[in-house]
Order: C-alpha cells, then structure tokens, then sequence
C-alpha cells in the first residue's frame, strides 16, 4: 500500500498538492473556528467574556473557569465520582455491547439464507427514519412496564436495539466479506460461532471501529432524563448541566464543561482511527 | 456376523444423524445470532410504533386532575393536519424540498474529503479529527451550551453571509442570465454552508472506512494496466464504495430530516408536548413516516442498478 501510496505522490503536480493543502486548509478553518472559540471562551476571565463583537483571542487568560467548575462539581451532594462511573459505564457498555448485538444480526442477514430475512431487514431499514420524539411514550411505557426506571438498563437496552448499528454492519459485511472465504471455513469445520469471531469481525474491523466512535459520542452525551430521576444515577452531562445552569455569572463555567466533556470522544477518535491503519496494513484478505 | 452389520447399519444412521444436527445447528447458530437484537427491537422500537399508529385514529390526552382521556375519533386527526391547520403542510414541503438539496451536496463533498484524507500526508490523523469534529460538538450537552451561548450564533452567520457578500457571488450569477430558481438553489446551498458541512462528519468517516476496505491490490493491477489516477478512482475506488453511498444517501436523508432543529420536527414537537395534542403528533410523525418510506423505496430501487457487492 505505501509502494502504491508513494508512487501516486510522485505523480501529482506541485500545484495539485498545493490546491488540496488550501482546500483542505479553509475547510478545515470553518470545521475548528467553533472549536477554537468554545475553548477560548473557556480561558476567558469573566469580562472578557461578554466583549461585543466576541473577540477570537484571549488578552488575560485564566484557568478560574475551570476551577469554578470545579468548585461547582464538588458541591453537589453526590460525589463527581459517581456521575462519572454512570456515564462511563453507559458509554463504554453500550458501545461494546452495540457492536456486539449489532454485529451478530448483522452477520446472518448479509450472509445466510432464512425465512423472513428480506422482511427483516426491511423492518429494520425503516425503523430508522422513525427514530425520535413521537415513539418516546410508547417507548417509555415500555421502559416503565419493565421495571427499569432509575437504572443503567433503560438507556443501555434501547440503545443496544438500535438500527443503525445492524444495518452499517450488514452492508459492510456483504460488501466486503466473500461468499467463498466463509464457505472454505465451513468446509474445514469451522463453526457458525467461530467463522464470526475470527473471520469476520477482524475483516470489517474498520466498520466497528468506526461504529464504536457515533456509539461512544451519542452514549457519552446521553442524559437518560427521561427515565433517571435518582440523584445518584444521573448521568455525567445531566449533572453537568445543573452544575453550570446558574445564570449569566456561570457562562465562563459552562464552557470550560463543554470542553471538559469534549475530550473523551477525541481521545477515542484518536486511538481508533490509528488502529484502524494497523489492521489494514496487516490484513491479509483480498 | 449379524452384529458386524447391524453395527455397520448404525454407523450409517449415526452419520446421517450427524449430518441432519449438523445443518440444524448452523440454522440455529444463524437464529441464535440474530435473537438478541430481534427481542430488543421488536420490545423498544417495533412495539411502540405499532402503538403509535393506533394513537393516530384517537384522541389521547391527559385530562386534569391526572389520568389520560381516550376516545376513538377515526380520521379526525388527519383531516385537522390538512384543513385546520397551516403549519404541517408548509413544514412538510420545505423539509423534503430542503433534504433534495442538502443530500447529494453532502454526499459528494464528504466523498471529496474522505478521497483526500485517504491519502498519505504528514499531519493526516490531525486532519481527520478536525473533519469529525463537528460530530463531537454537534451531539447533546456541547451543543447545548454553545447554542445557548448568542455569540457564537453571532459568529457563524457572520462567517458565511461575509462569505457571500465578498464573493459577489449573487452579481455573477444574475450576470449570467440563469434561471431564477438555479439562482435560489445556489444561493440557499451557499447560506446554509455552515450548517451543511457539519453534517458531514458521520458521512466522511462511513467513506473512510469504506475506502481502507479497498484491497491495494485493485490499485495496483490498474496501474500495471496504465491507468491514470482519475480513471482508477471511477473503475477501481468509485465501485467498490457504492455500498457505502447508499448507506450515506439513506444516512443522510434520515439524519437531515429526524433533525430535531428543522421546522418538521418542531412543529411535531410542540403539538406533542407543548399542546400536548399527542395523537395529532402522531398523525403528523406517520404521514412524513409513509413519504419517507416511499423516497427510500425508490432509492433502493435505483440502487440496485449501480451498487457493486464484492461477493456477487
């Protein structure tokens, strides 16, 4: 892949680099402009804050926006701690056990023969355009009648039943696993089970790891408000917020939380993105 | 000598035995694989749709004092989306009229942009996270806050209508004698820059993952062949990620339209809990449900023509 990569550079003209690098450069410029502000807002002292028109760089910056949060936080009656432990557990439960759910389903319906399989994944690509406020009663019923209002199960259960997930595994699957691989491993005795753990997972490694950075971010941001009504098992962004929503005075706070609460997907990003290169080097497929 | 057959006799069976659990076992593998998410499902989403629908034909509202109030009222509440009132109808066009457009605009830029950031330059992974940024920020507390916060509201109009004075952009095309509604087109794609590619992020990283399946090989057998780059990204990339453009088409659609800032969504937020009128709501969720139904249907359609499978 680098021979290829290597020869394709040499190839292009200076300009062409030059006119990606801009392009890549202005459009990169409105994706970090709101970044960049959220964390300058966050350096800001207090008058600085509320200068019109707002101002791109900091004359005094100050780290009190990040000590009042933290002041703010450890108030509150329930320790930070436990926010956290909530959130993570969350986050980090339902983004392996949503591509594990998803995956399994996934796989039967890119690749095997059975009654009702076109109907299923019919039902499945329709569902998703109806996500939303309007099954939330329904849904919220549903949640109730069973039983788990106030407890990690009520975001982690529907969320592991998400579409979305399916329905990018079962394309990826089919696009990029061959019928033939999957026969070669039934004739040598592999089981159903193990054709899935070690032929296909490790060949669309790319697509979970993928999937695994929406999952994080949508399950890290959720607040479960809907269901959660015990203090201690609120969310991190629940918590957050009423730590933060104190008014005007509380501005600078605020935005030190929004980038407190940014890092985590980063960091996921980050490392999964760097190990998706590693497997597609080392992938012997194809 | 009678044993020695009968022995024989059994083994067959046993073999056949085997054979018959065998393929049982992968049709149950194959069952058990799909069960937990089918259970999940059909509890948290397909149930509570089905009695969505059911909300449509009645009239479920909280009465005072507690308890809910419910009464079989037919079709009433969609002949009060069509007569009664003005808002639905108007929201339901501008919506399907702006995802038309949004959709292949975003399409092809974040294909533009995964091509690029597929490539090898020095500072790529810095680059990639800038692109998926917005996907960060854009979701739940982040965006609550920044929202809340006017300014930065403030600084992003003013980014792109700057953008668009400058640029004379308007003069240029009016000097060109086109057609009034290419011109709004134009101009709307231009105005809603900033919010368009936001949208993309999801959709660039879906195009990554696609392009890094892409066997090398392929690239490498084009080039003995003495392609040039511009025809291996139409025979070799371009075929291999259809898949992953109709996921992206249909992700788009979904995602521009479920958006819980467009007018579509507010309006059924609003009769639902702010009137709480929720079996109008549901009326309202079912038809654009239906439209939506229909535009995938045909999307499916069409796909079927140009997606290439790798295993077919």
């Amino acid at each position: 892949m680098a021979k290829v990569s290597s020869k394709r550079k040499i190839n292009r003209s200076r300009g062409g680099n030059f006119a990606m690098f801009l392009f890549l450069f202005i459009y990169g410029m409105f994706m970090v402009l709101p970044l960049y502000y959220a964390v300058i807002s966050s350096i800001k002292p207090l008058n600085e804050l509320f200068i019109f028109p707002p101002r791109f760089y900091v004359t005094n910056p100050t780290i009190s926006n990040y000590t009042t949060m933290i002041r703010l936080i450890s108030e509150s009656r329930v320790p930070f701690s436990r926010y956290l432990f909530n959130s993570v557990v969350v986050a980090v439960g339902g983004t392996i056990g949503g591509i594990i759910v998803g995956s399994l389903a996934a796989y039967p319906l890119a690749k095997h023969k059975f009654t009702g399989k076109s109907i299923m994944y019919n039902i499945i690509v329709w569902a998703m355009m109806f996500r939303g406020e309007v099954v939330s009663t329904p849904q919220f019923l549903v949640v109730a009648g069973l039983g788990l209002i106030n407890t990690y199960w009520c975001i982690l259960l529907p969320s592991l039943s998400g579409t979305m997930g399916v329905f990018l595994m079962r394309q990826f699957i089919e696009s990029n696993i061959p019928d033939s691989i999957i026969e070669a491993a039934k004739i040598d005795g592999a089981t159903e089970g193990y054709i899935f753990w070690k032929i296909i997972m490790p060949n669309v490694k790319p697509a979970w790891l993928t999937l695994a950075i929406f999952s994080f971010t949508g399950m890290w941001n959720s607040t479960g408000s809907e269901y959660i009504y015990d203090e201690p098992m609120k969310m991190l962004p629940t918590a957050m917020n009423q730590a933060v929503s104190g008014g005007i005075s509380r501005t600078g706070a605020a935005s030190a939380v929004a980038v407190f609460m940014m890092i985590p997907p980063i960091l996921l990003f980050i490392i999964s993105q760097s190990s998706i290169m590693e497997t597609m080097s080392t992938s012997g497929l194809k | 000598m009678e044993n020695a057959t009968e022995t024989k006799e059994m083994r067959v069976r046993k073999k056949k035995m085997r054979r018959m659990t065998e393929v049982q076992r992968r049709s149950r593998a194959g069952f058990l694989f799909v069960l937990p998410f089918t259970i999940g499902f059909l509890s948290f989403y397909l149930q509570p749709l089905l009695t969505s629908i059911g909300y449509t034909f009645r009239n479920v509202q909280p009465k005072k004092g507690g308890g809910v109030s419910d009464t079989w009222i037919g079709l009433g509440n969609y002949q009060w989306l069509f007569t009664d009132n003005a808002d639905y109808p108007k929201a339901l066009l501008n919506c399907f009229k702006d995802m038309l457009i949004n959709t292949p605009v975003i399409i092809i830029f974040s294909l533009f942009i995964a091509v690029i950031l597929n490539q090898k330059f020095r500072g790529r992974m810095f680059a990639r996270a800038i692109f998926f940024m917005p996907v960060i920020i854009s979701s739940g507390l982040v965006m609550g806050i920044m929202n809340g916060d006017t300014q930065m509201a403030e600084v992003q109009t003013d980014t792109s209508s700057a953008i668009f004075t400058a640029s004379g952009m308007v003069e240029i095309l009016e000097g060109m004698n086109l057609p009034e509604t290419i011109i709004s087109v134009f101009t709307s794609i231009v105005s809603q820059i900033f919010d368009t590619l936001w949208k993309c992020g999801i959709q660039i990283l879906l195009f990554l993952a696609a392009l890094q399946s892409v066997s090398p090989s392929l690239y490498e057998a084009a080039k003995i062949e003495g392609a040039s780059g511009w025809e291996s990204f139409w025979k070799v990339t371009f075929p291999n990620v259809t898949p992953i453009i109709l996921v992206n088409v249909i992700y788009t659609i979904i995602d521009t339209i479920t958006d819980s800032s467009n007018q579509l969504m507010s309006t059924i937020n609003s009769t639902a809990f702010d009137n709480l009128f929720y079996s109008r709501a549901s009326a309202m969720a079912w038809i654009f449900f239906v439209i939506l139904i229909a535009l995938i249907g045909v999307i499916f359609l069409i796909s079927r023509s140009f997606v290439v499978y790798q295993s077919k």
